[in-house]
């Protein structure tokens, strides 16, 4: 069930106006390793999930997530509300202006709209603990990417908070596959999906 | 919020709540760490129970005031358990 706190997780107060660098950061909002994918992924592994403690961490982290794709929809924003046309001629903003004006739009750095295609629900417990480690990895990357190329200290302070959450939530999925393999037969941990093949025993 | 001359109140804000959401999440896969939940409630107090912060929201002292983290308890929301049939004698009474 929902319920909105009206602040951010973290402050955005962005001095400057920079088309370029907000065309790389939307990939953090609708790109392949960004937070719509993220959060999408967490909550809806959720279901399929046998054990409490991955529940509450998937419910967790995901709508963490979701928190953060408002963090970076305010960085779109605030690197672009001031925009006029010949900035975002100079800034290679002119096709994003063409179609969106200065609205954030759900796509990657590359011009490809969001797609479920950059995410997967496997349905099988291990299988989506891995997956969601590479997609902490993925967004950590792309941070360590965006990072490379700003040279603008207001966004490299919440990019910084972003990339700590990312890692942080790594580790939490670590300890959620070592918890979830401790389950499972220490001799074979692949003998069966306990999210499916229900007549076996399970620990929980 | 983000005014520049309360950056220091700015910033106990946003950590003490931040403190909160991360040992939120530290506790789902270490329920029973006695000393991470007595941080939490310190962190939650004051302000009818809830800290005044997201971090707190949709968790009670009595959920983990014996020493366990009870947010994760069965049954969840999109499990059978949870939810009430709309032909029992009240709703809202299914499951927590």
């Amino acid at each position: 069930m929902w319920s909105y706190e009206k602040h951010l997780q973290y402050p955005v107060n962005i001095r400057n106006t920079n088309p370029r660098l907000a065309s790389a950061i939307i990939s953090q909002y609708g790109g392949p390793d960004g937070e719509l994918g993220a959060s999408l992924r967490y909550l809806s592994q959720r279901y399929s999930m046998p054990y409490d403690d991955a529940k509450g961490a998937l419910t967790d982290i995901g709508t963490e997530e979701l928190a953060h794709l408002e963090i970076i929809g305010a960085i779109v924003h605030q690197l672009t509300r001031n925009l006029t046309p010949e900035q975002a001629v100079a800034g290679g903003f002119d096709a994003y202006l063409v179609d969106h004006t200065t609205g954030v739009y759900p796509q990657a750095a590359a011009g490809f709209p969001w797609t479920a295609a950059s995410m997967q629900v496997k349905g099988d417990p291990i299988t989506d603990l891995h997956e969601d480690m590479a997609a902490e990895m993925k967004a950590r990357t792309t941070y360590d990417n965006i990072l490379r190329i700003s040279d603008d200290p207001d966004v490299n302070d919440v990019i910084r908070f972003l990339r700590a959450r990312e890692i942080v939530h790594y580790q939490r999925f670590g300890e959620l596959l070592v918890r979830t393999q401790d389950r499972l037969n220490e001799k074979n941990f692949f003998a069966y999906n306990p999210a499916f093949d229900k007549n076996k025993q399970m620990k929980k | 919020m983000t005014e520049r001359n309360g950056q220091r109140s700015c910033c106990e804000r946003y950590g003490t709540a931040f403190a909160a959401w991360d040992l939120r999440l530290y506790l789902d896969t270490h329920p029973n760490d006695a000393q991470a939940i007595a941080q939490f409630a310190q962190l939650c107090a004051g302000c009818d129970g809830d800290g005044g912060h997201y971090a707190c929201r949709g968790i009670r002292p009595c959920d983990y005031e014996d020493g366990i983290w009870h947010y994760l308890d069965g049954p969840w929301p999109w499990e059978p358990d949870a939810n009430c049939r709309p032909d029992a004698s009240g709703c809202g009474k299914g499951g927590r």
